[in-house]
Order: C-alpha cells, then sequence, then structure tokens
C-alpha cells in the first residue's frame, strides 16, 4: 500500500499543539484509540468517563474531597449489577456468531440451558466446554487408533508375512529308496507333495526316433479332503500334470534325447508320479518345486551295453548301483503361482488367499529368467498391463525360487546316501 | 534276497534273517496331517501306510440318511510308485484289488467302531499306502486303528492286522519244518509271493492274558491268498496270527500312550519321559 500525501501529513502531525480533551486527563489509564483527528478539527463527541480523577489509587491518596468521595461512592453503587442484568440486547448472539458457528453450538447450547438449573451459569458453561472438548478428542484418538491399526499400509498377510514371501517350505529327497527317484515336499506345515521318479525301458515313438518319453502323473489322495475321493480329484491332477509337462516340454529345459538309449528301439519312459497328501494352498509352486528335487536325485542306471543282436535290441545296466546318471537340473524351471488380491499380487497364497482371489498366473520361470508356460486360472479378467506387471514379479520370484531350491538341493546332497530319512515319523 | 540254496543254510531263519515268529521294526506317528480329524502312519519294515479319518460327519449319499448306525466309508489307494520291485503301477485305485481290500477294510473298521454312536452319519476312512513290501492289507488295518483313535472316535478295541504265512519249502530236514512249516508272521514281500500261503487276520487281541475280557481275541476278518491250505494247518495258523496280533497291538498301545503323554504333558516334563 502507498502512502498518499495526506497521510504524510497526518504522520507528521504536531502532538504539542494538540488540544486533548478533558478525557485524557481525567482518566490517563484507559488507552485511547489512535487520536480521531477530524473529531480533533471538527470537535466531534468523545466518550466521557465517569470514573473520574479519584479512578485511579494514586490520585485517591492525594485525598478526596467530600464531592469527590460521595460521587466516587456512587460510581461504586453503579457497578453492581441489578438482578436482570447483564442483559444482552436482542440480536446480539445473532451478530456475535456466524450462522456456521450458531449451527455447531445450537445442541451443546441446549446442554448447557438444560444444566444450568443444577450447576450454575459458570458450571454448566465449564461442564459444556469440557464435555464437548473431552468428546472431540476421545473421537479423534479413536480414529486415529483405527487408523493405525485397520490402515496401516504396511505390506503385511493375515500369518505375518508379506506379499512376496513364501512360508517355510521343507523339501526331504531320497525318502523312498525303492524309486529312482524321489522327494518329499511341504510348504508351511501344510501343503504336502510326495514325488516318485521310476523308470523303465520303452520303445521311442516313431516320429521322434532318438527322443526318450517323460510322463507326469499327479494322483490326488483322498488323503487330502475327502472331496479328492473315487474321482474327484481327477480334475485337478490333469491340471497339474498338464501344467507340469508344459513346463518341461520344451527341448531347452528338459532334453529327451538323454533318455535314448538305442535310437528306433529302446529309450528310457520317465515317470514322474506326484502324490498330493494335503493342500494348504500354492499346489502348483509345490510340485514344481518338489518335481524338481525329485529329479535332482534322480538316478539313471547307466546303460553298459547296448548292442542290436540280429535287429533285437540287448542291453546291459551297470551292476553297480553307484553307477548312474543323474540330471542337470540347471534349466528345470520352478513354477510360480501369482495370486490377484484385489489390486495386489500375492505370492504363495494360503488356502484362504485362494478362496478369495479372482485370478491367479501360473507360470514357470526358467532359473535363466525364460518363462516356458503360463496359465491363466480363475473367473476374473486382467488387463494386459496388469498381466505384464504379474509376471515380472513372477519372473523375480521364480529366480529366487530356483536359487534357493538349487543351494537347498546341494547343500542335502552333501550330506551324502547315509543321512538319516526321517520321512513321515517326524 | 538270497538265492534259495543259501536259505535252506540259516538254520531256521528266514530269508530276511528274521525267526519264524519275529516282526519287522514297526514304527508309527499319529496326527501326521493338520487338516484331517485323525490321522497316522505306520511303517512295518518297508511297508509305509498313511491312514487319515475324516469325520463323523453329514452322509454324503442319501442311504444312510435316516440309518441308526454311522456309515464308514474306506478308501485303499496305492501309491503308483509303491511297488518295491522296480516296475510302476497304473492306477492308483479303482482296480479290482484296491476295492477288495476298501470293503475289507470296513468290515474290519465297522467291526472296532462303536457305529450306534453316530446316527447319521459317516466316518471316512482313506488309506494311502506309500511303499509295499508284504502285510500292506495289514499294515493299513493298523494304520485305521491308529488314525481312528487320534480322530478321537470310540472304538471297542484294537484292529490289529498280521500276516501269517506258510512257506512250503521242499526240504527233507524235519527239524528245519518244524519252525517255519507252521507259519511264519509278518511275511514280506518275497514271502508273500513265495508258493504257500498267506493268510491276513485281523484280530481284537486280548487286552488281558488272564481275564477273558468279552469281545476281544476274535478274529474279525481273515483272507487268504496263494494256494491251497490244508485245513488240520489252520488251527496251527490262527494260533500263531493270535499271537501275532497281540505282539503287535503291544507295540501300537505302547506308541499311542507315548503320543498321547507328549501331546498332553508341558514341554518341560517330555524328558523325565525317556
Amino acid at each position: 500500500m502507498e502512502f498518499t500525501n495526506q497521510n504524510k501529513e497526518i504522520f507528521a502531525f504536531d502532538w504539542s499543539k494538540a488540544r486533548f480533551p478533558n478525557v485524557f486527563k481525567m482518566a490517563p489509564h484507559i488507552v485511547p484509540g489512535p487520536p480521531n483527528t477530524t473529531a480533533l478539527e471538527g470537535g466531534g463527541e468523545r466518550p466521557m468517563n465517569i470514573v473520574r480523577r479519584v479512578g485511579r489509587e494514586r490520585e485517591r491518596m492525594l485525598g478526596m474531597t467530600d464531592e469527590e468521595r460521595a460521587w466516587r461512592k456512587k460510581w461504586l453503587d453503579a457497578q453492581k449489577l441489578a438482578p436482570e442484568e447483564p442483559v444482552t440486547p436482542p440480536g446480539y448472539y445473532k451478530e456475535m456468531f456466524n450462522p456456521i458457528r450458531r449451527f455447531y453450538k445450537a445442541p451443546m447450547n441446549k446442554v448447557q440451558n438444560m444444566m444450568e438449573p443444577f450447576l450454575g451459569y459458570t458450571g454448566a458453561y465449564v461442564a459444556r466446554h469440557v464435555i464437548s472438548k473431552t468428546a472431540i478428542g476421545i473421537f479423534t484418538v479413536y480414529c486415529i487408533f483405527y487408523h493405525l491399526k485397520y490402515n496401516k499400509m504396511l505390506d503385511l498377510r493375515n500369518d505375518g508375512r508379506s506379499r512376496c514371501q513364501y512360508r517355510s517350505i521343507e523339501i526331504e529327497t531320497r525318502l523312498m529308496p525303492h524309486a529312482h527317484g524321489s522327494a518329499r515336499l511341504r510348504i508351511g506345515n501344510i501343503t504336502d507333495v510326495l514325488v516318485g521318479v521310476k523308470l523303465e525301458i520303452d520303445t521311442p515313438y516313431a516320429e521322434k526316433p532318438d527322443e526318450g518319453k517323460l510322463d507326469f502323473f499327479v494322483d490326488c489322495s483322498a488323503n487330502a479332503t475327502p472331496a479328492f475321493e473315487g474321482k474327484g480329484g481327477d480334475d485337478l491332477a490333469t491340471e497339474i500334470s498338464n501344467v507340469l509337462s508344459m513346463a518341461y516340454q520344451t527341448p531347452d529345459v528338459f532334453d529327451l534325447r538323454q533318455l535314448c538309449i538305442i535310437p528306433h528301439k529302446k529309450c528310457w519312459k520317465m515317470y514322474v508320479d506326484i502324490l498330493i497328501l494335503q493342500c494348504g494352498g500354492n499346489l502348483f509352486d509345490a510340485v514344481g518345486a518338489a518335481v524338481k528335487a525329485a529329479l535332482y536325485n534322480t538316478e539313471i542306471p547307466k546303460v553298459i551295453a547296448a548292442t542290436l543282436d540280429g535287429g533285437e535290441p540287448d542291453i546291459q545296466v551297470s551292476d553297480d548301483p553307484y553307477d548312474c546318471i543323474k540330471l542337470d537340473i540347471t534349466t528345470y524351471p520352478s513354477i510360480v503361482t501369482v495370486c490377484k488380491i484385489g489390486d495386489n499380487f500375492v505370492i504363495d497364497p494360503t488356502l484362504e488367499e485362494e478362496s478369495c482371489s479372482a485370478v491367479n498366473i501360473i507360470m514357470s520361470v526358467m532359473p535363466n529368467g525364460k518363462v516356458t508356460s503360463m496359465v491363466k486360472q480363475g473367473y476374473g479378467s486382467l488387463l494386459p498391463t496388469t498381466l505384464i506387471k504379474m509376471l515380472e514379479v513372477g519372473k523375480d520370484i521364480g529366480l529366487k525360487l530356483n536359487e534357493a531350491l538349487k543351494k537347498t538341493l546341494e547343500e542335502e546332497d552333501k550330506l551324502g546316501r547315509t543321512k538319516p530319512l526321517c520321512g513321515f515319523l517326524r | 534276497m538270497t538265492d534259495p540254496d543259501q536259505e535252506d543254510s540259516q538254520g531256521g531263519l528266514r530269508s530276511d534273517g528274521r525267526r519264524a515268529l519275529e516282526l519287522r521294526q514297526i514304527r508309527l506317528r499319529m496326527g501326521v496331517f493338520g487338516q484331517a480329524d485323525g490321522s497316522a502312519y505306520i511303517e512295518h519294515g518297508n511297508t509305509k501306510v498313511l491312514a487319515a479319518v475324516y469325520g463323523p460327519h453329514q452322509p454324503k449319499s442319501n442311504i444312510s440318511r435316516n440309518s441308526t448306525k454311522a456309515f464308514v466309508n474306506c478308501q485303499y489307494s496305492m501309491a503308483v510308485f509303491s511297488f518295491t520291485s522296480g516296475e510302476r503301477k497304473r492306477r492308483p485305485r479303482g482296480d479290482w484289488k484296491s476295492q477288495e481290500r476298501s470293503a475289507q477294510l470296513r468290515h474290519a473298521m465297522e467291526a472296532i467302531i462303536h457305529l450306534e454312536l453316530y446316527p447319521r452319519s459317516q466316518i471316512d476312512i482313506f488309506v494311502e499306502v506309500l511303499q509295499v513290501d508284504g502285510s500292506d492289507y495289514c499294515a493299513s488295518v493298523n494304520a485305521s486303528t491308529l488314525a481312528l483313535i487320534d480322530a478321537g472316535i470310540p472304538i471297542k478295541n484294537y484292529a490289529v492286522g498280521c500276516t501269517v504265512s506258510l512257506i512250503n519249502k521242499l526240504t527233507t530236514e524235519e527239524e528245519e519244518d518244524k519252525t517255519l512249516a507252521t507259519g511264519v508272521l509278518d511275511a514280506n514281500f518275497v514271502e508273500e509271493c513265495s508258493p504257500g500261503v498267506t493268510l491276513s487276520v485281523v484280530a481284537l487281541p486280548e487286552t488281558n492274558n488272564e481275564v477273558e475280557v468279552d469281545g476281544s481275541g476274535l478274529i474279525v476278518v481273515a483272507h487268504g491268498a496263494g494256494q491251497r491250505l490244508h485245513l488240520s494247518r489252520l488251527e496251527a495258523l490262527k494260533k500263531r496270527a493270535l499271537q501275532g496280533c497281540q505282539d503287535i497291538k503291544e507295540i501300537l498301545d505302547g506308541g499311542v500312550r507315548h503320543h498321547l503323554t507328549a501331546n498332553l504333558l508341558p514341554s518341560f516334563l517330555h524328558n523325565s519321559l525317556e
């Protein structure tokens, strides 16, 4: 704001020349407002103080005349309130409080009016404010508590895991000595899968004469749930075996030529049999990891002599049980289920989480990060962007899972063949 | 497995080195699965069986909905990789053998459960054989009994299965014949396959040898496999089988008691158990 010429004149006013009205001399303790210069020039009306000189204690100590004494008494008497006082002028409340304040004050005003006969004006006034402020305080504290309790933007699930965390996985391999390879895998002490690998000598397919055969068979035992009794588990079994055979179909993953003995004549047929003993969610991951573990310790007997004797193949298997071929699992994929719940993705869903998810993506990830198969499960639909995001999450998890699995299996392998078997006895 | 010539010179021992009345090592565990109402795992040597019990619950079929007794539903299935001898099973269940075993298992279990306590309800018993090395039916009966105990379903007595096998040896030495020819207990796979009769007996063993308790020492299910059996030999076989059942029952009972004390007692008392 700019100062105008006129304003400058006001500030340059010479106070010594000013004529002060009597009021200031008589009651100087009343702090005056800024001098109203227009009033001075025009001689306007100023409010008059009726306390007069003896308003100040010091003046009173100087001595009072009788007149002053009488005035003083009159003035003091005038300060006492009459029973009807203080009088609130009509319209005062409306002028003092804007409509919004009047609106929110109304309920407590009523309460105050109701309390006034019992507590008196001051009591009711204090009580009204204490009650309303306490109520607001409690409400605020409760809101904050509620927010912190239920709206923690923490990455936390019902069982305390974060979104991308597996339950504890237990693997025991070689627990069935009568099979060529075996593994038992448990996720979180619930999901329980037993895998046995058996080999048979078979004739190769005519169109693929130099390839062996790999067969996945899933058996959903009724031990898992009574719903699997009889043929009840066949649908799930077919689904799992399809996912597995898709995951292992690529030549990059499993080279079937290593199962060939004599082209056109004889090959190994590898049966990977999966027995599902208990399902507590995330069956596919469990089966994928268990199959990989079972294949890791599968020992294919070494063929020492394979000859064609007059068109008839003659195969001799090494007598030494330790003389065998092991499979190279460095390319074998592990299966990861990415479960979409709401807007988030969850890894290793429990049974409850599975039941409330609309879409599952089951993907098999090779240790080099390639995805060999992908299946969408569930009734929901996915946006392409979401799908890509889910695939990326699944790929990262799959890489970590492969890494961890490989490490664990190698560690167990170091224990050698003499390690004690616990199986189901623990 | 040893060849037959060696077997003869073993001085009354069987092919795996056991004596005629010797059982294989029995190891058991109850409460294997969390989701089932009751579950048990048992090993008779290399025969490994898992059993799970669900129920009593509302019956699935309409037939038993108005019955005054519980309906026992059994399913016996063998894992496809269960055979010890190389080959692989084609189907885990639904074949003739499994169905027969399921029915026999149901008969054995109906004999011990207090069915009248659960009218209009169903009890499911699922048996999964993980590895077969002889006496698999008997092992599954034992596992089912343990699973029923784990599920807390009231039973009258342990149903204990034991096989007794008659090894028909063509030896002329009478001395050896006396011990082995009257039947060997707990036959393994080789003995079951040998030319001879294998009798699977499920009995309710006597709880106490001195006192004859009503309903104890009864044979519930018996079925034989193999060749013909002369009737005169049946009595001796039965006696041996009951003896075997009694022995197995003691092992099972010990296992159950240990399981219950280990689970009921606070952990700091566990050391005093052993």
